[in-house]
């Protein structure tokens, strides 16, 4: 029992990071038709500048945490201006090739800025652990749940009540009528980069003090939530948390129990399963707007 | 429609991403030994891969201002050049290698994974340079081997023998019988496993549970819980999800004895994990070089290394500075810069002096030539205590 109520944290833990994850593709799929596959090193690169802000800066672990996903808001924006703006009116593959020149960027100035050696990050929570039913689950995967759920609801809130997330949804809806009716693509195209790349961030941080930062840190989790977006139909903010949550139990529970040894495979096989049998989502969500 | 295309599309483009002489012995009089003798280093320095680290030139690098000091190789002039050679990547190891030999040396170190020597075997074969690898000894680059070669000679301990001191630790001083197993899924991990179960077998043992995980793992939850209840746990990883599994042990409320190898020491080092993680945690490693060492030479060559770099040495960095030492050593005793006759004395040298790694490197039948193997204990704030050390028997050449 004990092991199940462990897997089980550790699988909704993981899913919620997912989630984060995936949420910032959906976001920024769904303001500007692009998969941007720079996502992954979006999430390296949060994780990186948490340890800069928190080491070398000084700050203490919360304020550079937070100084850390606001420059990532900056840093979507550049990549909105570099990446995107010139090539919006080209086919979405050339802006996915674009995305993933980015990606071999972002990388490269990491080894650069900080050397190939991995890093840790301190989490505020050290590795205290709680007792469960017997299980001890680590504070950090409860933090990172708790947290991860914050960030869900207010992005829900953003885009169900707000204006910038009333003109995403008018977008992700007919993106031609909501030019003619006046939205400002730009400025929501901009905005959806920030937000996109302030999620990696947050996803990034989250899991990082769980283990060590290294320049493939994200590229991982970036795969395995692509699989959760697409499990959920890259449709509904529900569907995508649902999806992450499920990759995650799965990879979880049956790494545990059944083939432990294949657990990483089987957010890949997922993805092929979807996209074979029912590109449109477990829950039929893809002609919904977030 | 465009949507499933998009995805379709993407998801294509994201997996491509992942899959992101001449003449004897004694030296001819053409070869003699008349100018500056050169070394090519064949590893990475930190910035040119996610797995690069300094350790190999820093080492090697010593060794040589140490050989400089005293007047060279045969009293000679000897300089180190370098090649990036990348231990992740072995599709590239060959063209790594070429360029090395394209420096026409005198000798090749390193190269630093056993996946990249057996890569680049057939150019190994056919440069005629003798190579003097500071890779983990892995079964099929041994001479005779599938990977071997007369020209491949091999620095580290054989991973069998790492194998067999980690089961002989866990099951004769910690008294443990229940031992799991865990590694990465890949070539290293899975060819340890497989020798640490032949290891146990020997011990009339099977291993009480076994769980290997990617390379790039983040969570390895289900290989911990996997492990509760065993007596021991040895691990052979890359250090990042090294890190990451000893960390999940404390965060699961588990502290059982661990016993790494030298991604230990550089998990530790690189301050990956620190604190109660490295309770009762081990390595099995070629040596200490630290002041935990039991050898003097050793501590001493700890102490001039982190004067000139202002940290601990790893073992890695050892094995390149005994790599110069051995191949200083080789071409004195051939007394000539012929390649052939470098290989011939490669065969026959015993080298006492300067190494830290090895009471003597003397190469076996497979071209193995170092057959000890230490054990360090950690403490938590990350210092090293070499607490045991085993010499096994030399080997023939794999048949």
């Amino acid at each position: 029992m004990d092991k199940f109520v462990a897997l089980t944290a550790s699988g909704i833990a993981y899913g919620a990071v997912l989630a984060v994850v995936a949420l910032g593709f959906l976001v920024l799929y769904k303001a500007t038709g692009v998969v941007n596959f720079a996502h992954g090193d979006l999430v390296t690169l949060g994780a990186y500048l948490a340890v800069w802000t928190t080491t070398s800066l000084g700050l203490p672990t919360v304020p550079g945490y937070l100084a850390a996903i606001a420059l990532m808001g900056l840093v979507g924006v550049a990549i909105e201006r570099v990446a995107y703006a010139p090539l919006r009116s080209r086919p979405p593959m050339v802006v996915v090739i674009a995305t993933l020149a980015a990606a071999i960027v972002i990388r490269g100035i990491i080894a650069v800025w900080q050397g190939s050696e991995p890093k840790t990050l301190a989490g505020p929570v050290g590795n205290r652990v709680v007792h469960i039913a017997g299980a001890a689950i680590a504070e950090q995967r409860l933090l990172i749940t708790g947290v991860a759920a914050v960030a869900v609801l207010a992005l829900l809130f953003v885009f169900q009540r707000t204006p910038y997330g009333r003109q995403v949804r008018a977008l992700a809806a007919d993106p031609e009528m909501a030019r003619l009716t006046g939205v400002r693509t730009r400025l929501v195209a901009m905005g959806a980069f920030a937000l996109s790349a302030m999620l990696a961030a947050l996803a990034g941080i989250l899991i990082a003090p769980l283990g060590a930062v290294d320049l493939n840190f994200g590229f991982g989790l970036m795969v395995t939530a692509f699989a959760a977006a697409v499990l959920g139909g890259f449709g509904s903010l529900g569907g995508v948390v649902l999806g992450a949550l499920v990759i995650g139990l799965i990879q979880q529970l049956f790494g545990g129990y059944v083939l432990p040894d294949y657990a990483a495979t089987f957010p890949a096989i997922v993805l092929f399963l979807v996209i074979a049998v029912r590109p449109e989502g477990l829950l039929n969500l893809t002609r919904s707007r977030l | 429609m465009r949507t499933y295309r998009t995805l379709l599309a993407g998801s294509v483009a994201l997996m491509a991403v992942a899959a992101c002489g001449s003449g004897g012995a004694g030296g001819s009089s053409s070869h003699a030994i008349s100018g500056p003798i050169k070394l090519v280093g064949l590893w990475e320095v930190k910035g040119e891969s996610p797995a690069a680290i300094d350790d190999y030139q820093n080492g090697a690098a010593l060794a040589i201002e140490q050989i400089t000091a005293a007047g060279g190789i045969a009293g000679k002039p000897v300089t180190l050049d370098r090649v990036p050679l990348s231990p992740s990547d072995p599709q590239k190891a060959t063209s790594q290698f070429l360029q090395g030999v394209d420096k026409k040396p005198t000798m090749i170190l390193g190269i630093p994974a056993a996946t990249s020597v057996l890569a680049a075997k057939t150019q190994i074969d056919r440069a005629g340079i003798p190579l003097l690898a500071t890779s983990s000894t892995t079964t099929p680059i041994r001479f005779g081997g599938p990977g071997g070669s007369k020209w491949l000679w091999l620095l580290q301990s054989y991973d069998g023998y790492k194998d067999q001191a980690a089961v002989k630790y866990a099951t004769e001083t910690l008294k443990a019988s229940k031992i799991g197993l865990t590694g990465t899924s890949e070539s290293y991990g899975t060819t340890n496993i497989a020798d640490l179960t032949t290891a146990l077998q020997a011990k009339s043992l099977k291993p009480f549970a076994v769980s290997k995980y990617a390379p790039n793992a983040t969570d390895v939850t289900p290989t911990v819980l996997a492990m509760k209840g065993a007596d021991a746990v040895i691990t052979f990883a890359y250090p990042v999800p090294l890190a990451v599994q000893l960390r999940q042990f404390t965060q699961n409320g588990l502290n059982i004895p661990t016993i790494g190898s030298s991604s230990t020491n550089i998990a530790v080092q690189y301050k990956m994990v620190s604190g109660d993680p490295l309770k009762n945690v081990y390595s099995v490693v070629s040596c200490d070089p630290t002041q935990g060492s039991q050898r003097q030479l050793a501590k001493d060559f700890g102490t001039a290394y982190q004067q000139k770099y202002g940290t601990v040495p790893t073992d890695l960095a050892a094995d390149a500075y005994d790599a110069v030492w051995v191949a200083k050593a080789a071409i004195e005793k051939a007394g000539s810069t012929d390649p052939a006759a470098i290989n011939k004395a490669m065969a026959e040298v015993t080298v006492t002096d300067k190494v830290v790694c090895s009471d003597g490197y003397h190469a076996d039948g497979a071209h193995v030539l170092s057959h000890d193997v230490s054990v360090d204990k950690f403490a938590t704030a990350g210092t090293t205590q070499e607490i045991q050390k085993y010499t096994f028997p030399v080997q023939d050449a794999v048949k």
